[in-house]
């Protein structure tokens, strides 16, 4: 009835892609743009949300896993490949979990200039978010444009696959910001040139 | 079919209707409360039925009724709901009713009432616990065969981590046809017709005439089932790098993803760690603990309550190795079970402390 044990030992390659902000800023959207692109793109996925059960002000985190196996990291993730940092009340869990090959995307419009990665932590791109988003006319459309900015100097996901999930991930009563949020994305896409490529040493494409 | 992202608690719901399951009852309770969503959305649209009981006692009856007219059936809840739960469980085991029940739990603090269960008797509950939601399919669908075969609840461990955790999944909309209903199950027959069937925790003697119930002679057939349930379900575990361990982790659930993460940092560095993963919880895989403990300097079990299953690492290891607990972590202030003590650079300092001191 029940299979035998099993023994079993693999990790693949997995990029850790820490999220922190406060409730309201979108960063549970912007984790789900990141993993519904990366699913479309043929990649394994896995995604936990931390938001304490307030709905704007608290805490919200996220730590998503995109790999080309079938995802090994516990729901919170050990060390973090990148960071989005869209707000520094909650980040002091974020940095400690940051090494010299990871890649930081601080929204330099909200974040403390105090608050920044440890020296030695990686790259820090400083990018005004809120600034760009506010002036596309959506003020909460600001995690969108960093993370259009992260895939523009990782390709940790495709462009299209990006563009392509922004309305997927909407709920229907909030079908009328994919618009604005897909012009987010592709103006975060502008911003900075591939330094940090997600996928260089393995092979591109899933494994399905 | 085609790769979608679910919700992990999404994930236990569209298992159970895959696996046949058209009736589920619930009251809600997180993390509970998202599986129960998810089949009231997804039940209808397969002709089963999903009802949001008044309270916990009342989704239990529901299923046993359900179960006892040849459906297959779960409910589920979180500690609290399920302890309400415990007299109907012990009463279903006795009466040889198999359905599923889901303890969403928070945290691992529940290990006692999964395992041990709190209700009366001489019964007991098989306990399959997945290690996150890409595991959920395949013990859910076996969940409910071992309803079936042995007529007797069945309950799937899940916790706060698994129903918040999003996976890519491949899923299937053609749903199989549910199998038919047992012989020895209610068809609607009433008394004088010949056809009337009785399922009773007291035995299926109908009384009448002054004949009342053979009590010991059920509850002998009774402990002949459960025993023959204990002696045909296989215990599993999995084994991570255990052969030449100096130091074996035991852990399930969720606690078992961070630990195998501590292996694998751990290895790298060069020292001899590995994890054994009990999948079934009862019965307790006490084999595979034992044989991977055997060599080992200590066996360190780790679990988010205050040290539960390390009674049942004992009594499998028996001394062979020495066992401690790395537990008694922290809660946060939602209580969901997420601790702020529970990460993979907490657990591998604590491992490491082990390896320079024991």
């Amino acid at each position: 009835m029940l299979r035998g044990e099993k023994t079993t030992y693999h990790r693949g390659v997995e990029r850790e892609i820490l999220l922190t902000g406060i409730g309201g800023q979108g960063i549970q959207l912007a984790a789900r743009t990141l993993a519904e692109a990366a699913i479309a793109d043929g990649r394994r996925v896995q995604l936990f949300a931390s938001y304490g059960g307030m709905m704007r002000g608290g805490n919200s985190d996220s730590y998503l896993a995109i790999g080309d196996e079938p995802i090994t990291s516990p729901p919170v993730v050990g060390s973090a490949w990148a960071a989005l940092v869209m707000h520094h009340e909650h980040a002091f869990g974020v940095w400690p979990k940051l090494h010299p090959q990871s890649i930081s995307m601080i929204n330099s419009s909200v974040v403390d200039p105090d608050c920044r990665p440890m020296a030695g932590h990686g790259e820090v791109a400083e990018v005004a978010a809120l600034e760009i988003a506010t002036e596309l006319g959506s003020p909460v459309a600001a995690s969108q444009v960093l993370v259009g900015a992260l895939v523009a100097r990782t390709n940790v996901v495709s462009g299209d696959a990006l563009l392509d999930s922004a309305a997927r991930v909407l709920p229907s009563y909030r079908s009328e910001a994919a618009t604005v949020n897909r012009l987010a994305l592709e103006k975060g896409m502008e911003l900075g040139e591939v330094t940090h490529p997600a996928w260089a040493e393995v092979t591109a494409g899933g494994s399905r | 079919m085609s790769a979608r992202l679910v919700e992990g608690s999404e994930a236990f719901a569209q298992a159970m209707v895959s696996a046949g399951c058209r009736f589920f009852a619930g009251y809600p309770m997180t993390p509970f409360t998202e599986v129960l969503e998810h089949m009231a959305a997804a039940l209808p649209t397969v002709g089963g039925v999903c009802m949001n009981a008044e309270s916990e006692l009342e989704a239990v009856g529901m299923v046993w009724g359900a179960a006892a007219a040849g459906t297959r059936a779960a409910t589920g809840s979180t500690g609290q709901g399920l302890s309400l739960m415990q007299e109907s469980i012990a009463e279903a085991a006795l009466a040889g009713i198999g359905f599923v029940v889901l303890n969403m739990a928070r945290g691992q603090g529940d290990y006692f009432q999964a395992t041990r269960g709190g209700g009366h008797g001489d019964y007991r509950t098989p306990v399959l616990a997945p290690s996150g939601p890409a595991e959920v399919s395949q013990l859910i669908g076996e969940a409910f065969d071992l309803a079936d075969r042995w007529r007797n609840p069945v309950m799937v461990v899940g916790d706060y981590y698994m129903a918040h955790t999003w996976v890519d999944v491949e899923l299937s909309e053609d749903y199989p046809e549910p199998r038919s209903a047992p012989d020895w199950t209610l068809d609607g027959s009433t008394g004088g017709t010949g056809g009337a069937k009785l399922v009773s925790p007291l035995g299926t003697t109908k009384q009448r005439d002054g004949v009342g119930y053979d009590l010991a002679a059920h509850y002998a057939h009774a402990d002949q089932q459960r025993e023959a349930m204990a002696a045909g379900i296989t215990p599993r575990a999995e084994t991570t790098q255990t052969e030449d361990a100096e130091i074996l982790l035991v852990a399930y659930g969720t606690m078992a993803r961070y630990a195998e993460s501590v292996v694998a940092m751990l290895r790298s560095e060069g020292h001899a760690v590995g994890l054994v993963r009990p999948i079934t919880l009862w019965p307790y895989p006490e084999r595979q603990v034992a044989e991977a403990a055997a060599g080992c300097r200590l066996v360190a079990v780790y679990e988010n309550n205050a040290g539960q299953m390390i009674d049942d690492v004992k009594l499998s290891v028996l001394g062979v190795a020495p066992v401690v607990g790395l537990n008694g972590y922290r809660t946060d202030s939602s209580a969901f079970g997420i601790s702020p003590d529970v990460s993979v650079e907490q657990l591998a300092a604590s491992v490491r402390e082990l390896l320079e001191t024991s």
